[in-house]
């Protein structure tokens, strides 16, 4: 997909995946790269995760490539000066006064083992909060996130370099004829509810898949998609995982997409993710986004679709409501 | 049945007789009105039936849903009696009702 001919932006407002939390331990740095900017990712060792560019004001040098963490401040790996997470500073080992300017910080949240950045072109803190895997289903499954496998690295899979804008990807979220022919699903989903929520920030479905033998609906998915960034699904009845599938712009070109499988325990196993499941979750759970991809990377964006009837209410609500995450003014200064 | 007339934008007439449970897309297109161009085969998501009812028949012909509505603001040259045919039920009280036609439908 050519995303210099979309009408909106790689410059989405929201919460983007960024990476996993196992991926980066205390006192290590990460180098990423997303929304055009260069960054890093570092723990300091009080555990606290914290997200700033990369490069260091003294002489640009790129504080992930060779960056080392000091207490919770990252030191540069060209002269030694070293920066806290608020981007100050705090020291220049050879001289005894520091510099004034600050490093841009960006806001993060971790949950359930995963990474998240805020992203506001005007620089506003934070809108709207995340959906939570699992304190946001409580209603729909009340499960624990202890009677999962441990998510990371084996329920865990990335599309680093991608064409294609996360806008397009969450349209699988009201697309139900899609499942029979993209990933060759035997029965096709019925989309069964539908609403925004969560002060306009998540778009919930609720698909239902009716059984040929019985005619009843024996499993359910629930999705909650958060602005044009992360999905997350939660599947009820024959089958109990839960899927989160994120997008986040690299540049005004390409995107990561992020795919993360939490499998139900054996009653009364602890541990890791046993082998068996491991693959199958590999060789059949983080396969469906290649099927996706193959339709993504080339598709030519069509503005005002030739939609089936069926479809006309879901796809209009959620564009119209998915063209609400660009160019917002400055959020108010709550005093 | 009703008796339709269809007004071009440079005042040709076209009466047609349209049966009761069709909609006024599908009469045009049956009867080769080609100002009617129904690309999306009457499912509201396309805009391309766009067309003018005559004030007089505004109320009979119904109201909008929201869909039609949204759909209508994408439409060349919107007006206050503007319909998407595909979204008018032909029944026996739009008898001799007149549409008039848009010049295009991009």
């Amino acid at each position: 997909m050519n995303l210099k001919e979309l009408p909106f932006s790689m410059k989405p407002v929201g919460w983007f995946q960024i990476a996993w939390s196992g991926e980066i331990p205390a006192g290590e740095v990460k180098p990423l790269r997303y929304f055009g900017e260069d960054l890093v990712a570092f723990r300091g060792e009080d555990g606290e995760l914290r997200l700033m560019n990369a490069h260091c004001h003294h002489m640009g040098a790129h504080l992930g490539h060779g960056g080392k963490v000091k207490g919770n401040c990252v030191t540069c790996p060209y002269h030694g000066w070293v920066w806290n997470g608020e981007g100050k500073n705090v020291e220049i080992p050879y001289q005894e006064n520091t510099i004034n300017k600050r490093i841009k910080t960006w806001h993060v949240t971790e949950q359930h083992g995963c990474v998240f950045m805020w992203h506001d072109p005007t620089g506003s803190a934070p809108r709207w909060e995340l959906p939570h895997m699992f304190d946001s289903f409580r209603e729909f499954s009340d499960r624990d996130e202890s009677e999962f496998y441990p998510i990371y690295p084996h329920g865990t899979r990335r599309w680093p370099n991608e064409p294609v804008h996360p806008q397009i990807t969450f349209e699988n979220s009201v697309d139900s004829m899609h499942f029979r022919y993209v990933h060759d699903s035997p029965l096709d989903p019925m989309l069964l509810e539908m609403d925004i929520r969560e002060n306009d920030s998540v778009f919930r479905t609720l698909f239902g898949f009716k059984s040929v033998r019985t005619n009843n609906i024996e499993m359910t998915f629930d999705t909650r998609t958060s602005g044009v960034g992360c999905s997350f699904n939660v599947f009820k009845g024959a089958y109990n995982y839960r899927v989160l599938f994120s997008a986040t712009p690299i540049d005004d070109e390409t995107s990561e997409l992020f795919n993360t499988i939490w499998w139900e325990r054996k009653d009364g196993e602890a541990g890791d993710m046993p082998l068996v499941i491991q693959e199958r979750i590999k060789n059949e759970i983080l396969t469906t986004v290649d099927e996706d991809l193959l339709v993504w990377r080339h598709q030519k964006y069509v503005d005002r679709p030739m939609l089936a009837k069926q479809d006309v209410k879901a796809f209009n609500m959620l564009r119209k409501w998915q063209a609400g995450f660009y160019d917002l003014p400055p959020a108010e200064q709550v005093d | 049945m009703a008796l339709i007339k269809f007004i071009s934008v440079n005042g040709d007439v076209r009466e047609v007789n349209a049966d009761s449970g069709s909609n006024l897309m599908q009469v045009a297109l049956d009867n080769g009105i080609d100002e009617i161009l129904g690309e999306c085969g009457g499912s509201c998501s396309c805009a391309t039936c766009h067309c003018y009812i005559a004030e007089d028949w505004l109320a009979k012909s119904g109201t909008p849903d929201e869909i039609e509505q949204e759909m209508l603001e994408c439409a060349l040259d919107p007006a206050k009696n503007s319909r998407l045919a595909c979204q008018v039920n032909i029944s026996n009280e739009l008898d001799g009702m007149v549409v008039h036609l848009p010049e295009s439908q991009y």
